[in-house]
């Protein structure tokens, strides 16, 4: 008993030596810039060394101000999006790829592709192909689909398309992680299903959405968070403009070009308090299913 | 145990040897660092020459051991957070005066007074160029590189619509090509702000200043009652949705092209115009003789019978030198030796900024015949006083970003003209309070 003890002490001390340096280095890179932060909402720093508390006044202008509830409500249309294409998608492929075995390694290499493309890049390209006289507007008038033709990162259309071109980034990546959840899943399971008599639709929603359960709700709840806070192919295409300003953009316009550093990390703040009562609840929700 | 103990103290003594060379090395040599937001390759190497050749007269001078390092792509996002941390570099670019104003505040720039005295600012530069260099008597800043709205026009579109550049001499004379442009199946006037959201100001740059200098002027500084919300730049907005409405800007789709769809396009014979400043030799002199020949230049012609065609002016950026450097000196003698005509025919030939002074014309003589056309116009402008007044650098900052920002949401409907001006009036007014307004040099 008393030797056991003495493993478990000398356990626990190399985990605590292992976890220390790493959770030093996050300590000192990201919990402490983000107290600052903190504290750096209540001035009116501008980003350079003017900095004065003045109170709550950040927060009372940034719930008063229309661009912050338009910069949030698209990251909400953001969020829809991402919660559904790319994760249904992904689903649904991987299911049926899971299926086959010959060519499932080029197919699945081929669908992840895109992840490895940077935004700066993929951004580039896409911006490419929305170009109303090259573009594929012209596809679409060479192939007598001319109605489908549309001025894309028009203020109307610029979240949706470049939203359309982060989750065809996205979305291969989804898939080869739901595909090794979905590796796991017994395969007895279907054979029972068949001998049933069950049809494809019945085994995807009896059999591989509750395998795959644990891995769905840390994609969904990932997704939420990411959704909140993203920011790199909305700035390489639009950079935020008019139509397709999200919280990030406009964080980064008030830091850097309107010298609002204050201002910027009150929406900084906003942003973090909803990711942290988005990843608080949904990981509520994880552990009750998990439980169950 | 003895063994290793011989080893730590080996690694210790190794250590030690090799903290104390660096320390030496370090002694030694003394780096001057020097900051630029220059991005283009040709241009990075032609900064570099410059900046090594005077580090290098100054050592030969001084007897001393400078070492360059040149750090380039620095945008006003980078150099704004490196100028709040403790790494500061010696010298460095403020994209527009009305930054300036906020750096100075903060104590950040370095008093170049004294080199300005002994090296001659005042009597080198333009005089609207050197006041804007000082702030509260002193000179803080070395404004580098003026540049001048044009319009760039296609001949062969021109001679096609039977048009020429000297019957474009009003607003209904324009209006009259720009809707012929339309007829034929060309695009009216070309921009592009899709990856370069700034691409917006541009074309306001001119229209602003075209609804009237003194206006602008007086508006910016306060001075006017009624502002942003006079009826002079309603007009002024009115008639430049109305030209996105029609499609004569960029059929409508300005803010979904990028600045390399709108060259392409431009270039390839689609549209009439390009509006763009005279940086645009950057990608006219790479181009095919053939479809360079077709590039004409010229200014915007009027948009009322208040304001005569002029060169809405800029300086390209500001040269500083940090507060808490410790080699003042030098960093003194580049900002004034950067201004020597030997150095200017270089910037001239890789497009970059050149120094606003009076520039021997000889430097001018190995650059194509359009930007010498190009670089006629602008001096003209300088000469007569003919200038006006563009947006990156005369207005506050807030004021600049909302007003090419909004102008996109006038365009989609998003928000009226009378709300567009409403703001644009509040924010000039917020940062005119706070102090943020640049010097605006009178124009004649």
């Amino acid at each position: 008993m008393q030797a056991n003890l003495g493993y478990k002490k000398r356990g626990n001390r190399v985990a605590v030596a292992s976890l220390l340096p790493i959770f030093l280095y996050h300590f000192l890179v990201i919990v402490l810039p983000s107290f600052n932060s903190v504290v750096n909402s209540f001035t009116n720093w501008n980003g350079l060394l003017t900095k004065e508390f003045i109170g709550v006044e950040n927060y009372r202008e940034l719930f008063g101000d229309p661009n912050f509830y338009e910069a949030f409500a698209n990251n909400l249309r953001w969020l829809v999006l991402f919660l559904t294409i790319p994760i249904i998608l992904s689903i649904v492929v991987g299911f049926f790829l899971a299926k086959t075995h010959r060519g499932q390694v080029a197919l699945r290499a081929c669908y992840f592709l895109p992840y490895v493309i940077s935004a700066a890049i993929a951004g580039k390209i896409f911006a490419a192909f929305y170009n109303p006289y090259f573009g594929i507007n012209t596809l679409f008038e060479q192939l007598g689909l001319a109605f489908l033709a549309k001025d894309w990162l028009a203020p109307a259309n610029a979240l949706y398309s470049v939203a359309t071109v982060d989750m065809w980034h996205w979305w291969g990546f989804l898939l080869v992680v739901f595909l090794s959840a979905m590796q796991q899943i017994d395969p007895m399971l279907y054979e029972s299903a068949e001998v049933e008599g069950a049809n494809e639709l019945q085994k995807l929603w009896f059999i591989t959405i509750p395998g795959i359960k644990r891995t769905l709700l840390f994609v969904i709840l990932a997704t939420m968070v990411w959704s909140i806070s993203t920011f790199d192919y909305v700035w390489v295409m639009t950079k935020g403009s008019s139509g397709s300003s999200l919280l990030s953009t406009m964080l980064y316009k008030n830091a850097f070009f309107k010298y609002r550093a204050g201002y910027a990390c009150a929406i900084a703040v906003v942003q973090t308090g909803i990711a942290i009562v988005v990843f608080g609840g949904f990981a509520l929700i994880q552990k009750n299913v998990g439980d169950e | 145990m003895k063994k290793t103990g011989i080893l730590f103290l080996v690694m210790l003594c190794s250590l030690g040897l090799v903290f104390a060379s660096a320390q030496k090395e370090a002694n030694e040599k003394q780096i001057i660092e020097i900051s630029s937001n220059v991005t283009e390759e040709g241009q990075i190497a032609t900064q570099q020459t410059v900046f090594e050749t005077l580090v290098g007269e100054y050592n030969q001078t001084h007897g001393i051991q400078y070492e360059l390092r040149f750090v380039s792509g620095q945008g006003m996002d980078i150099t704004n957070t490196r100028m709040s941390s403790k790494d500061k570099p010696d010298i460095f670019t403020i994209d527009s005066p009305a930054d300036v104003h906020r750096y100075q505040k903060d104590g950040l720039l370095l008093d170049l007074t004294p080199y300005a005295k002994q090296y001659n600012w005042e009597g080198t530069l333009f005089d609207w160029a050197y006041k804007l260099s000082i702030i509260d008597d002193k000179v803080y800043t070395l404004p580098f590189g003026y540049e001048g709205m044009v319009v760039w026009y296609n001949k062969e579109i021109m001679g096609k619509l039977g048009l020429t550049p000297e019957s474009l001499t009003n607003l209904a004379s324009f209006e009259s090509a720009l809707k012929k442009a339309k007829d034929n199946g060309y695009i009216p006037i070309m921009l592009g702000s899709q990856d370069w959201p700034w691409a917006q100001e541009w074309y306001l740059s001119i229209l602003f200043s075209y609804t009237g200098r003194e206006l602008l002027k007086s508006t910016i500084e306060g001075k006017e009652k009624q502002g942003w919300n006079q009826q002079a730049f309603r007009t002024t907005v009115e008639l430049v949705k109305s030209w996105n409405d029609k499609g004569y800007l960029a059929d409508g789709k300005s803010f979904t092209l990028t600045s390399d769809d709108a060259i392409n396009a431009f270039t390839s014979g689609k549209a009439l115009f390009k509006v763009e400043g005279t940086w645009a030799p950057y990608w006219i002199i790479p181009l095919a003789q053939e479809d360079y020949e077709k590039i004409g230049v010229m200014l915007h012609p009027a948009i009322n019978a208040n304001e005569q065609p002029h060169m809405p002016l800029a300086v390209g950026g500001m040269w500083c030198a940090s507060a808490s450097t410790k080699h003042a000196d030098i960093s003194g003698y580049i900002l004034s030796n950067m201004m020597r005509d030997e150095f200017q025919g270089k910037f001239l030939e890789s497009g970059l900024d050149i120094a606003p002074k009076v520039i021997d014309k000889a430097q001018f003589a190995n650059l194509s015949p359009i930007v010498q056309e190009m670089w006629k116009m602008v001096n003209t402008a300088l000469d007569n006083g003919s200038f006006g007044y563009t947006t990156w650098a005369f207005f506050p900052p807030e004021t600049r970003l909302y007003a090419y920002e909004g102008i996109v949401d006038v365009y989609g409907e998003k928000i009226t003209i009378d709300a567009y001006l409403a703001e644009l009036q509040r924010l000039n007014t917020k940062e005119l309070k706070e102090g943020f307004v640049p010097v605006i040099p009178s124009a004649k």
